[in-house]
C-alpha cells in the first residue's frame, strides 16, 4: 500500500436522478480535494457551487475536476484522474451517453510521457472557473505522448467515434432511487463502488497508477482501471474497454490502452479452499495485470497491497476490528475486494448523504 | 536466491552403463554438495567401491548413498535433510522411485526433518565415511523428538510408505534404450534444482527442492517443499515424487501434503510468453497451494526459484545468467540462475561445467 489509505464511506445518498448524482460528485471531489497525494489542478462548479443540490450553492451541470496524483516513492511519474458530474452532453458514460433524466458521476484517467507530464488540455486556475476543450488529454506541452483509460478512447471504430477521448467509467449509480456509494484511495489507487440502496446489486470502478511492474518494464508511466459490475467478476475475464484497461508500458506514445485482465492462481478459484484449512482466514491475493491484446501481451505487474483480492468471504464482510471491508459482487462463489476500512462501521450501516470519513 | 548461486551444469554421459551414467552425476553432485559451504555430511556409504567415475581406480558402488544436512543460515533457522542415492534397479537400494522400485538406475532423493530432540531424521549410521548403510526405515522421529517431516509425501504418515519412508523422487533417470543422458544441477542455501534425462528435449523434467515464503497469515516453522514434474500450472502433484511440509508440526497423519505449483492466468498461458510488451520471457514466483483433503489451503509463494510458462527447455537469457529448464511450449518450467558463459547441452564433457565455487 502506497501512504496512508483513506475514505469516504457508507455514503447513503436519497436524492434521485441528477440531483443523486451531483451529491456523489461532492462526496467524491471533497474527499479528493483533501486527500494526501493528491492535487486538484481544474475544476468547475459548472456556474453553482460545491454544496450538494438542496445546500446553498450547489454544484451546476456540467461540473468537473482534475485531480493529479503526484509522484511519490513508488513511481517517479504523476497520473491524471478526470471526474464529470452530470450533464455534460459531449461525454459517454462507458457505451451511452447520459439519459436525459438520469446523471452519472464518471471518470477517466491519463498519464503524459515527457515534457510537463500533464496529458491534461484544459485551463488550471483550480477556481471553479476552469473550462475544458474536447479532447481534453492530449500530450503534455514539450512533450511525446499521452495514454487514456478506459481503453476504447482513441478508437474511431465501432461507432461511435471515440477520438476525442471522451469515454468516461461511471462511478455513481444510475437509476431514480437512492443509493449507497464511496470512494477509498491510497497514493496511487481509487477505489469507488456503488449500488442501489439495498446494497445487493454492489459495482466497482478501480483506478490508479501501477508501479509494481515486471521488471523489464521498470520505468513506465503506467495507469490502469478496471471495473467489476453486479454479477461475477472472474479472474482472468478481459475488462470492457469501455469501462477498463491499461496504458502501454514503455511509455509507448499515440498507443491506445490496452485491454486488461487481473488474475491469480488458479488454485484461488477452488472454492474449498476458502477459508484455508490451514488458518482459519479467507487467503487473499494480490492480482496480477496483464494484457493478452494481440500483438501486444504480456504481464505487466502486480497491484500493491492496497486492493486484494479474496474469494469465498460474504460482500459487506469485515476483517477482525473493521480495518478491511469485502466489497464487490454479493454472489457468493467469486471473488471480492479487500479494501481497507475506517476500523469502526459497519458496511451498509451508511445513514447520512455525507457519510464517514476517515 | 538465497547465497551464492552455485551448480554443475551440462553433464554429459555418454560412456557406459546406465548404472555407470548415474554414478557419474552421483559424484558430480556429490563433489558439489561436499564442497558447498552451507551443507554438512552426515552418512556416507560406497557400497563397496570408492568415490571416482566408473571409469576410475575406485569407482562409486551400486546403490551408493550420502545424507546432508542443508544447515541453518540468516534465512532459515531450521535445517533439512536430503537423502541422495545412486539406485540400481529393482529393490537392491531399499529405496522406491515413486511407488516402485527403480525399473532402470535412478539417481534418487528424499527430504526430511525431525521435530525435536536434535532434528535428525536420519535412521542410518553416521560415520560418514563410506561404509555407512541405509536403513529399513529410512527417516525417523529424532530420539528425544516428537515428530518426523518426510518428502515426497507418501512417506506421511498415513501414507502408502509410512512404514520405511523409502519413497524418493527422481533427480535424473536413465533410459531403458541406455541413451546419453544430459543433467543441470544448480543450488544456493536453501536450494536445490536438477534437471536431466535424455538429450531428448521433450524429456526435461525438472526436480526442485527448498525453502519458500509463507503466507503471512500461517505460522510455518519449516516451509519446504519437493516438486517434481510440475509442467502444468495448477496441477496437484503427485505424492509419489512431491510434497510440503505440513505447518503444524504435531501433524501425525499428513505430515506432508500434497500441493499444485500455481501461476496467476495469464502468465501460464504460453501465448503471453515471451511479453509482446518488452521482448522477454516473464517469470513470477509461484504459487504454493495445499491440496490435500481437509488441509487445503494457501501456504505461500515459492520465489527463489520463479516459473516461467511458455519457453523451451535449454534455453537462456541473452546474457546467459538465468536458464529455462523443464519447460515445454504449453507447460511451466523454472527459471535458474546460470553461469554467464555455457549453452545448455552444448557441452560434452562427465565433470560438465562448475560455477560459484
Amino acid at each position: 500500500m502506497a501512504g496512508t489509505a483513506a475514505g469516504r464511506i457508507e455514503c447513503a445518498v436519497s436524492d434521485t436522478n441528477k440531483d443523486g448524482a451531483k451529491s456523489a460528485y461532492i462526496n467524491i471531489v471533497t474527499f479528493l480535494s483533501a486527500h494526501s497525494g493528491c492535487t486538484l489542478i481544474s475544476q468547475s462548479w459548472g456556474g453553482g457551487g460545491l454544496d450538494y443540490p438542496d445546500g446553498g450553492s450547489p454544484a451546476g451541470d456540467a461540473s468537473f475536476s482534475v485531480y493529479r496524483f503526484d509522484a511519490n516513492t513508488n513511481r517517479t511519474w504523476d497520473w491524471y484522474l478526470f471526474v464529470a458530474g452530470p450533464s455534460h452532453g459531449d461525454l459517454y458514460q462507458e457505451s451511452n451517453t447520459e439519459p436525459g433524466t438520469q446523471g452519472t458521476v464518471k471518470v477517466s484517467a491519463a498519464v503524459g510521457f515527457g515534457g510537463d507530464g500533464s496529458p491534461w488540455l484544459g485551463t488550471t486556475d483550480a477556481d471553479g472557473a476552469d473550462t475544458r476543450p474536447l479532447p481534453f488529454w492530449g500530450t503534455p506541452a514539450g512533450g511525446t505522448g499521452f495514454s487514456v483509460v478506459p481503453a476504447i478512447n482513441g478508437q474511431s471504430a465501432p461507432s461511435p467515434d471515440r477520438t476525442d477521448y471522451q469515454v468516461c467509467a461511471v462511478v455513481s449509480y444510475v437509476g431514480t432511487t437512492a443509493f449507497h456509494h464511496g470512494v477509498i484511495a491510497d497514493d496511487d489507487t481509487v477505489f469507488f463502488y456503488y449500488s442501489d440502496d439495498n446494497v445487493a446489486n454492489e459495482n466497482v470502478l478501480m483506478v490508479g497508477g501501477l508501479h509494481g511492474v515486471a521488471p523489464d518494464l521498470v520505468g513506465s508511466a503506467i495507469v490502469w482501471m478496471q471495473k467489476s459490475s453486479t454479477g461475477q467478476w472472474t479472474t482472468g475475464s478481459s475488462t470492457n474497454l469501455t469501462s477498463g484497461g491499461v496504458s502501454r508500458p514503455l511509455n509507448v506514445s499515440a498507443e491506445q490502452a490496452l485491454s486488461i485482465h487481473m488474475a491469480v492462481p488458479d488454485s484461488f478459484n477452488d472454492n474449498t479452499h476458502h477459508p484455508n484449512s490451514l488458518t482459519g482466514d479467507y487467503d487473499t491475493e494480490l492480482p496480477v495485470v496483464y494484457s493478452d491484446d494481440g500483438a501486444t501481451g504480456g504481464a505487466i505487474g502486480r497491484l500493491d497491497d492496497f486492493i486484494r483480492l479474496v474469494r469465498g468471504p460474504v460482500t459487506g464482510d469485515t476483517e477482525t476490528g473493521l480495518v478491511r471491508a469485502v466489497l464487490g459482487s454479493t454472489i457468493g462463489n467469486t471473488y471480492k475486494f479487500l479494501i481497507p476500512w475506517d476500523g469502526a462501521t459497519a458496511v451498509g450501516s451508511g445513514a447520512t448523504r455525507a457519510g464517514i470519513t476517515f | 536466491m538465497a547465497g551464492t548461486a552455485r551448480g554443475v551444469i551440462n553433464q554429459w554421459f555418454s560412456d557406459g552403463t546406465n548404472m555407470e551414467k548415474i554414478i557419474d552425476a552421483y559424484k558430480n553432485v556429490y563433489d558439489r554438495w561436499a564442497a558447498h559451504p552451507g551443507l554438512t555430511l552426515i552418512a556416507d556409504g560406497w557400497e563397496g567401491g570408492g568415490q571416482d567415475y566408473h571409469d576410475g581406480g575406485s569407482p562409486y558402488g551400486d546403490n551408493s548413498f550420502s545424507v546432508w544436512r542443508f544447515d541453518t543460515n540468516g534465512n532459515r533457522d531450521f535445517p533439512f535433510y536430503v537423502l541422495m542415492c545412486a539406485a540400481d534397479t529393482g529393490s537392491s537400494s531399499g529405496l522406491l522411485e515413486g511407488s516402485s522400485n527403480p525399473n532402470t538406475p535412478t539417481l534418487l532423493c528424499s527430504v526430511a526433518l525431525g521435530i525435536g530432540g536434535d532434528a535428525n531424521p536420519w535412521n542410518g549410521t553416521t560415520n560418514a565415511d563410506g561404509t555407512d548403510t541405509i536403513p529399513t526405515t529410512v527417516w525417523a522421529t529424532p530420539g528425544g523428538g516428537t515428530n518426523v517431516k518426510v518428502l515426497p509425501a507418501r512417506n506421511r504418515g498415513g501414507g502408502a510408505s509410512s512404514t520405511n519412508k523409502n519413497a524418493c523422487a527422481p533427480m535424473m533417470e536413465s533410459n531403458s534404450s541406455n541413451n546419453t543422458l544430459v543433467m543441470h544441477m544448480i543450488m544456493d542455501d536453501d536450494h536445490f534444482a536438477c534437471v536431466g534425462g535424455t538429450i531428448n528435449l521433450s524429456e526435461g523434467k525438472a526436480l526442485v527442492v527448498g525453502s519458500y515464503e509463507p503466507n503471512v497469515g500461517l505460522t510455518h516453522n519449516n516451509p519446504v517443499i519437493m516438486a517434481y514434474d510440475f509442467a502444468s500450472s495448477g496441477s496437484t502433484l503427485s505424492e509419489n515424487t512431491s510434497g510440503a511440509f505440513h505447518p503444524d508440526d504435531t501433524e501425525t497423519t499428513h505430515q506432508a501434503l500434497t500441493f499444485s505449483l500455481d501461476l496467476p492466468g495469464g502468465l501460464a498461458d504460453q501465448d503471453l510468453n515471451p511479453s509482446r510488451l518488452h521482448g522477454g520471457f516473464d517469470t513470477f514466483p509461484a504459487v504454493v497451494v495445499s491440496q490435500t483433503t481437509g488441509h487445503e489451503g494457501y501456504l505461500g509463494d515459492f520465489s527463489h526459484l520463479r516459473l516461467v510458462y511458455g519457453s523451451q527447455d535449454s534455453t537462456t537469457s541473452t546474457d546467459k545468467t538465468l536458464a529455462s529448464f523443464g519447460s515445454s511450449y504449453n507447460g511451466a518450467g523454472i527459471v535458474v540462475q546460470w553461469d554467464g558463459a555455457t549453452i545448455p547441452r552444448a557441452g560434452r564433457t562427465p565433470a560438465g561445467v562448475i560455477f560459484g565455487y
